[in-house]
């Protein structure tokens, strides 16, 4: 018989494996879908990331975009290419920002706003990224207002998604999210 | 739970519109050209199309009334009068050309005579675009150059009239009208309500207010050997630039480079700049010194910049070497000035 | 969506346009096309002599066009083909960015200007 404590624990290990499969199909998935420029996509697993934070916490939202970052690039082929690193570096630090924007300000922000400044900080860490390792001219900083705009129509898509996911997924785990209250 | 959806849309989709619009209203900058003054003349304006195109049109009929009153070509204007009445008596003259004139003689004092408005009878001589290489005779050099004298110029400003006082003499407006033009350019556009913009009149530039990206105006000064370069840029909001270079008219002539700056002490082309430049408030002012500057040399020059602190420049002496006024070392922004 | 929200999004979209005029600002106009691949300035190339230059990236041969000023790719081995679908070029500060075959082309220099004196 497990006690109650160690019950949540296996149980939580249980989702998070659910989310970083999603994460890893989603990613791997938009890997292979053109997009207009390199490496600057819809951020389809952010919704994983950010429901994640939202239900499970900033640790728990932090392996989830490892895991999916690691076993995606495995799965497509890309593992230490430039690639790899700009989805790592975006990845982490946007769940950073987002871990730290749920924890700081609560429920001033919904997952629409979570998600924005998680698009925000993702874009702008792979265009730095591309900068430092791969392009290596300023020239690339042109793209700045195109990735800030994408950001702001992604990030509002994806906060939605996330929204209705972790208030429908809320609901069938039926734990207190540590996120919202 | 679907209305407040649908309300988050149209949040969403006010916002990006909204910022495309922001994106489209980069403020718009408008430019003409018009064959004036001999030359040609651009105007440049930043504002909205209908007004700066008004804007625009009425400098340029400004320009070209100013053309009317001050070229050398037109018979009964008010230069060809006071030419043709040169030795025989006053001529009464428009309030502008007074004003050209008095700023004509007041720079020749400047420069010690270097800049002459007189120098008419001498630019006859050579006869630049109308004789072909032709090299006058020392003899009528001299001869013609009795008649070059801006001290036997007056001006009554009271009763607004001129008087050459030697039978023969001519004034030439052709070194200061192009810059005075600019002035009274950028005058009529302020009075239209434009906030920014450029007169051009040939290379007798005045700019005022600042480019629509909230920068100085670029202004890029011609190289004087190599076509289609630039010898620098510099950054200018409410100056005026001129250049006077020995490669606008010239010939060559037994291995001699003749051009149309002429030095008014004795009668040819003056030999030590390739070009000049100066900067200053005015552009009746730096249109004028440019010519002066140019006539006085590079040393005598530089020397005569560096004494006035309202005046910059840049002279390239006959070598190619480049020398810029301690005023101006700081105001070049896109590094150093080199060939 | 909350009321901070949508001031965030005012904020972010603010910030949008704002870099659209600093990226203006600092890329400012010129007469030159820069090429870089993998990273590395390999030549410039002034807008004033039309030509058509052949470039080799990773992925193969591009073919960069000058000509009236303005400069475009003709030929890109890349799957997409998005920078011969960006057309020409003449402001320095726009680019030309072949990221596939690791080829950028910019315009660069202090080129241009609103006026010349002569």
């Amino acid at each position: 018989m497990l006690s109650a404590g160690r019950k949540m624990e296996l149980r939580e290990m249980v989702y998070l494996s659910l989310l970083s499969t999603f994460a890893i199909v989603i990613h791997s998935l938009e890997m292979v879908f053109p997009s207009p420029l390199p490496w600057l996509r819809l951020g389809l697993a952010n919704i994983i990331t950010l429901v994640t934070l939202i239900l499970f916490g900033l640790k728990a939202g932090l392996f989830v975009t490892t895991i999916r970052v690691l076993v995606g690039s495995l799965i497509t082929g890309s593992f230490l290419n430039p690639g790899f690193f700009l989805s790592l570096s975006g990845g982490v630090a946007s769940t950073l920002a987002m871990g730290l924007m749920i924890s700081i300000f609560r429920n001033a922000f919904s997952p629409i706003g979570i998600s924005l400044i998680g698009a925000f900080t993702h874009n702008l860490t792979q265009i730095a990224m591309a900068y430092i390792m791969i392009v290596k001219r300023k020239e690339i900083f042109l793209l700045t207002p195109v990735i800030l705009g994408f950001a702001i129509i992604t990030g509002t898509f994806n906060g939605i998604a996330s929204s209705l996911l972790s208030d429908h997924l809320r609901g069938i785990i039926g734990m207190k999210s540590v996120g919202r209250r | 739970m679907y209305s407040e959806l649908i309300s988050n849309f149209k949040f969403i989709i006010i916002t990006i519109i909204l910022l495309l619009l922001s994106c489209s209203k980069e403020p718009p900058i408008f430019k003409k050209t018009k064959f004036l003054m001999d030359t040609v003349v651009t105007v440049t304006a930043v504002g909205p199309k209908e007004e700066v195109e008004k804007a625009i049109d009425a400098t340029f009929s400004e320009i070209e009334r100013l053309e009317s009153l001050m070229s050398g070509f037109r018979k009964g204007n008010d230069v060809d009068r006071i030419n043709r009445s040169a030795g025989i008596n006053p001529v009464k003259v428009d309030k502008d050309v007074l004003i050209v004139i008095t700023k004509a003689i007041e720079i020749s004092e400047m420069t010690g005579g270097a800049f002459d408005i007189t120098i008419g009878p001498l630019s006859s001589l050579w006869g630049f675009g109308v004789k072909e290489n032709y090299i006058p005779a020392r003899a009528d050099i001299k001869k013609t150059l009795s008649l070059v004298d801006y001290r036997k110029l007056h001006v009554n400003v009271q009763k607004s009239e001129v008087l050459l006082k030697e039978k023969g003499m001519k004034i030439d407006l052709g070194g200061i009208a192009k810059g005075y033009a600019a002035d009274k350019g950028v005058e009529v556009l302020k009075g239209e309500g434009i906030k920014a913009g450029i007169v051009a009149v040939a290379g007798d530039i005045r700019v005022f207010g600042k480019r629509p990206d909230g920068k100085p105006w670029h202004i890029g000064i011609k190289h004087p050997r190599e076509k289609d370069k630039v010898l620098t840029t510099i950054d200018l909001e409410d100056s005026s630039i001129s250049t006077s270079g020995d490669y606008e008219r010239f010939f060559v002539k037994g291995g001699i480079r003749y051009h149309h700056i002429f030095d008014p002490k004795n009668g040819l082309p003056a030999p030590n700049c390739q070009s000049v430049t100066i900067i200053s408030k005015e552009g009746i002012l730096v249109d004028a010194l440019a010519t002066g500057v140019f006539v006085l040399g590079p040393e005598k020059g530089m020397e005569f910049i560096e004494s006035n602190k309202l005046i910059k420049g840049i002279i390239v002496d006959s070598r190619g070497e480049v020398k810029v006024s301690s005023a101006l070392r700081s105001m070049t922004p896109r590094g150093k000035i080199g060939l | 969506m909350t009321f901070w929200d949508k001031v965030l999004i005012l904020l972010l979209s603010g910030i949008t346009v704002l870099s659209f005029y600093v990226v203006k600002t600092i890329f400012p106009q010129g007469a030159e096309a820069s090429i870089d691949v993998e990273g590395r300035t390999i030549g410039s190339y002034s807008l004033e002599e039309d030509r058509i230059l052949k470039i080799k990236g990773p992925l193969g041969i591009t073919e960069i066009e000058i000509r009236d000023s303005k400069v475009r790719v003709i030929k890109d081995p890349s799957r997409y083909k998005i920078c011969i679908n960006q057309g020409w070029i003449s402001k320095s500060g726009e680019a030309l960015i072949c990221l596939p075959n690791r080829i950028i082309v910019s315009i660069t220099g202090e080129g241009r200007y609103d006026a010349i004196s002569w």
